[in-house]
């Protein structure tokens, strides 16, 4: 799975804003330390402040796994 | 020869008051979704259900997030009325199948319900309806959760055929599970008894012991909030509800409540 690098200054600027009505932009951390968005907030943006985020460098989706303590 | 004076006396026909108060909150004009919408609320209300919830949110309905972010029995654009905030990747359909999915990567909603302040420790109930057939995945995802210090508020259907109600506790019980797809209510009920309905049928039980109320998270749709959104789900949503613990008739009524206005909405 693929999303898009952003710089920790670009996740700040981008977080909490819509991306388009009643949905908001939610930078995320990974696994290695990266900040990143997702192909579905790229594609629906509708803010043409944010146009510079279709230049965005794919990456490989590598999420954070918290313990559980489940168990699993 | 007498003559019959004919008077026509217009019939009017008016919604349900708080169903009326959330077509206005949400815009909703379609008449059908508005017929089926009005005789759903008549029908919880007929059940004695309408007041045991904290938040129903219908995703099945509208245009997409605009929409689906009310609550419909407080149909007021505000955190303390439990709209969803939509965060990070989501897509919302319509037409047959209408659904409101995360993406599995950065999509979450915040609920704005935090368990201390609204939940009742030995009665509370989340009642979902699942869209995805992906009961068997590998992939741990949370369907609802909060989580703060081993202490749980948070649903987990499907993870290797196996389903997680753990409410308002510190324990981890699960039961099997291999059906993901369906109407899901999840109902703690006593101090030691969560039970897990199905299309309104009991498929078992958890022996979870209640704990305390988490008191510094708000309880996220389609993750996992343990200070940060986590274990992002993928499955794709009709209705997400949080409510007081439901009885087994309760969970049968609001089955068939609602599978009324899936048939009536026609998706």
């Amino acid at each position: 799975m693929i999303v898009y690098k952003l710089t920790a200054e670009q996740a700040n600027e981008l977080q909490g804003v819509e991306y388009m009505k009643d949905c908001y932009f939610s930078p995320t951390l990974d696994a290695d330390g990266n900040y990143f968005i997702s192909i579905e907030e790229i594609d629906q943006c509708v803010n043409k402040d944010f146009e510079w985020i279709n230049g965005l460098e794919p990456i490989k989706y590598n999420p954070i796994i918290a313990d559980l303590g489940l168990n699993l | 020869m007498a003559r019959r004076n004919t008077f026509i006396i217009p019939l009017t026909f008016s919604y349900d008051a708080d169903a009326a108060a959330y077509f206005t909150a949400t815009g909703i004009t379609n008449t059908v979704e508005k017929d089926a919408i009005n005789t759903f609320v008549l029908s919880l209300k007929s059940y004695s259900l309408w007041t045991t919830f904290h938040h129903l949110h219908l995703l099945c309905v509208g245009a997409g997030a605009t929409q689906r972010k009310i609550n419909l029995v407080n149909p007021v654009d505000s955190d303390a009325a439990f709209r969803l905030s939509f965060l990070g990747g989501w897509t919302h359909s319509t037409g047959v199948g209408a659904n409101s999915q995360p993406n599995g990567t950065t999509g979450y909603a915040d609920s704005f319900l935090l368990p201390s302040t609204t939940l009742s420790l030995n009665s509370t109930g989340f009642t979902i309806d699942c869209f995805t057939e992906n009961a068997s995945t590998a992939t741990f995802m949370y369907d609802c959760g909060a989580y703060s210090a081993f202490e749980r508020c948070e649903i987990a259907l499907g993870y290797l055929n196996t389903v997680y109600a753990l409410i308002n506790t510190n324990g981890v019980a699960a039961i099997a599970n291999t059906i993901s797809k369906a109407l899901y209510t999840l109902s703690r009920t006593a101090s030691s008894l969560t039970t897990i309905y199905r299309d309104g049928s009991s498929i078992g039980t958890n022996g979870n012991v209640s704990s305390v109320l988490i008191s510094d998270g708000t309880v996220y749709f389609g993750a996992w909030n343990g200070g940060v959104a986590q274990y992002f789900s993928n499955r794709k949503y009709r209705v997400y509800a949080a409510h007081a613990g439901w009885t087994g008739t309760q969970a049968a009524n609001f089955n068939t409540a609602y599978t009324t206005l899936i048939t009536a909405l026609g998706v």
